[in-house]
């Protein structure tokens, strides 16, 4: 749904998301195809620049690469979309667990909870996508090895982590693709795993409505980047959930609202959050502010409330002003740097490949959005909208 | 009336507006407090705000308001202030003229809330202040004059606060109108005296000149305000919180939305008071 006339933002939205789909798809030529390179950075890989293949990312770029696929029409990404399933499937374990870190010299890492799910979002999309059983059996062995792996005593996962916080409450994004998985094998044993786990995350909320654990190293604060993974987690598993997913998205909703509450307030984003919200501002974290952009956009949609599509227009700038357009270095075409500046903490002199997966998906959802405003005029007090999972072409 | 008036900067057009038609309306503007533009916590304030390119654009426009004058008519949100000055017979362009040609004392202060500010309203025996801009205002500062301090927001209150009020408003397809209220802790919460609303049609040549028939707006609302106040026929209404939200500065990609809609005649069709937010469970 392309309006006869876009705004001059949404023609810089389609301009934008073009150069970052280019850069995904140079970091998945630079991996032969098998996987997107995890990060572009001459710092750490002087030779090459590119590092070597994350499936997890690349799990999560899939459907990003189908949706602009459809948006753009360009059958030629929908393609590399699914031959990075087909990398995917051949890295998973006989228990269907999905391997942690990046495979270099193509040894894969030991199993870990997190990527698993992130892969299950690319390998549910592929399904979609092409309807081959594969993909979604591939995903359903993957998703049954999250609900068994839940402790029961702590109502979450206490093995396989990645990060040397022992709880950490992005797990909710780990929820969200196993009911993705639910939603459409409608195996409850799944449902009622992923839900446990959910209900106690929400526990986890504190009174400024950050939540603990939502931080890589305990007692640091967490970057935007998963503080983010916590809403969408929430987010998603709530539409997915419906009347009974009401508790997850009021979870979401409170911490999204104090969120956007400070960056009005500050007029920016800070890098990284503590469980109180006060937030580190020294460095801001790029990738952070488009997902962040992305669950504002999903609480417009599903309220109405155009405060949030503010917020989110204005984060989106933010990264906006700081992809790179025009550098000396062509492989950086397109790059989001982890940080601005660059020395900032998240991802130091790096530019992962996971930043403009989700600038792309930001920009894609904003110009859909301001489509849908140009034509329905006044936005009145709105029904809540239908919503749809962003992966899903809706074009 | 003895009122004093606020202002942010020094060639603040409202600001003489008001300073003026109070004068005009018979009242004695004893005291104008006047904002340093140049003060450390607002650059910081701004910066963070607007970010460097935002807050170059603002001084600018600040410090060399002439260039803004010298655009064409109808262009830019000066414009109809401009004319107001000259419908009235306002020569002042400065505050500091303003204040001269009135025989009002001109204070130039680090924020309003300092206590040389506090002091002074109650030095001169001022009974009301009129915000004519300036910021945030402490409690102590809205204790001072013993009739409170008035305000005319831009948009229609209670259902929206905050910043770019009128533009919110068109945005949700209710027609703009301003409301008089007395200043409170809380921003824009204060009890309503009147609501006026402004022709939607003056949107129709763009936003930045809406905004300037609402400031002018502004002018003429509060000078009625003071008047109902002086004599005592002011029936201030209170608001609860949750009869309307507090906006944030709109984002430049829904302006450009607005502008569309505003090209296309796509004119508001509610009236304030026909209008409520829908209940979501943001507001639980």
């Amino acid at each position: 749904m392309t309006p006869a006339h876009p705004t001059p933002f949404q023609q810089l939205l389609v301009e934008r998301a073009d150069l970052g789909v280019s850069f995904l798809v140079r970091a998945i030529e630079a991996c032969g195809g098998q996987g997107a390179a995890t990060f572009y950075s001459r710092f750490y890989c002087p030779l090459r620049g590119w590092f070597w293949p994350y499936p997890e990312t690349t799990g999560y770029i899939i459907p990003t690469l189908l949706e602009y696929a459809a948006f753009a029409n360009r059958p030629e990404l929908a393609q590399l979309a699914v031959r990075q399933a087909d990398w995917i499937l051949t890295l998973q374990y006989e228990n269907g667990a999905l391997p942690g870190g990046h495979v270099a010299h193509g040894q894969k890492r030991p199993a870990s909870i997190f990527n698993t799910g992130q892969m299950i979002l690319g390998l549910v999309a592929a399904a979609d996508h092409t309807r081959d059983e594969k993909y979604l059996n591939s995903a359903i062995q993957a998703a049954q090895w999250l609900a068994g792996e839940v402790d029961e005593t702590e109502g979450t996962w206490t093995r396989h982590g990645f990060s040397s916080e022992k709880k950490p409450s992005y797990y909710t994004r780990v929820c969200w693709p196993m009911l993705e998985v639910w939603a459409r094998t409608r195996d409850d044993s799944i449902r009622t795993a992923a839900v446990r786990v959910l209900d106690t995350i929400r526990g986890w909320q504190l009174p400024s409505g950050g939540f603990t654990g939502w931080m890589f190293e305990t007692g640091k604060a967490g970057y935007t980047h998963t503080v983010a993974y916590v809403l969408r987690g929430f987010l998603e598993s709530a539409r997915l959930l419906g009347e009974a997913g009401k508790p997850f998205e009021q979870a979401a909703y409170r911490c999204a609202d104090a969120l956007r509450r400070r960056m009005e307030l500050r007029g920016r984003l800070a890098g990284a959050y503590h469980g109180d919200l006060r937030g580190v501002y020294w460095y801001t974290c790029l990738t952070g502010n488009c997902q962040i952009a992305l669950n504002w956009m999903i609480i417009y949609e599903r309220t109405g409330d155009a405060r949030f599509l503010s917020a989110a227009f204005k984060a989106l700038q933010f990264v906006i002003e700081r992809q790179k357009v025009r550098p000396l270095d062509p492989n950086l075409r397109g790059a989001i740097a982890g940080s601005s500046p660059i020395w900032g903490r998240y991802l130091t002199l790096r530019y992962p490949n996971w930043a403009p997966k989700f600038f792309v998906d930001a920009c894609l959802m904003a110009h859909r959005l301001l489509g849908n405003l140009l034509e329905q005029g006044p936005c009145g007090s709105p029904s809540p909208a239908v919503t749809q999972p962003v992966f899903m072409p809706s074009r | 009336m003895r009122v004093a008036v606020t202002c942010g900067y020094a060639t603040s057009l409202h600001a003489i507006a008001l300073i003026h038609r109070l004068a005009q309306e018979g009242h004695e503007v004893a005291l104008c407090l006047r904002v340093r533009v140049l003060s450390k916590a607002r650059a910081r304030f701004y910066l963070r705000q607007l970010g460097w390119r935002g807050f170059r654009r603002k001084l600018v426009n600040r410090l060399f308001p002439q260039r803004a004058q010298s655009l064409p008519a109808g262009s830019d949100e000066t414009t109809p202030m401009l004319e107001y000055l000259a419908e009235h017979g306002i020569a002042s362009r400065n505050i500091s003229a303003a204040c001269r040609s009135v025989g009002a004392r001109e204070i130039v202060v680090g924020s309003l809330n300092d206590a040389s500010a506090i002091c002074a309203i109650r030095q001169t025996g001022v009974e009301l202040v009129v915000y004519g801009g300036g910021g945030i205002l402490s409690q102590e500062f809205l204790d001072a004059p013993p009739r409170g301090v008035l305000n005319t927001h831009g948009g229609p209150l209670p259902q929206f606060r905050g910043m770019n009020a009128g533009e919110w408003a068109l945005f949700y397809g209710v027609r703009p109108a301003m409301t008089a209220h007395m200043v409170v802790r809380e921003l824009d919460l204060g009890p309503t005296l009147f609501q006026q609303d402004v022709p939607v049609e003056c949107w129709h040549r763009g936003i930045a000149y809406g905004r300037g028939v609402c400031a002018r707006s502004v002018v003429e609302a509060d000078v009625a305000a003071v008047r109902l106040i002086q004599d005592g026929s002011a029936k201030p209404c209170l608001q609860r919180p949750d009869d309307g939200r507090t906006f944030p500065v709109m984002a430049p990609p829904l302006l450009e939305v607005l502008e569309r809609w505003i090209a296309e005649e796509r004119t508001p069709t509610l009236s304030p008071a026909e209008f409520h937010f829908s209940p979501s469970s943001l507001d639980g």
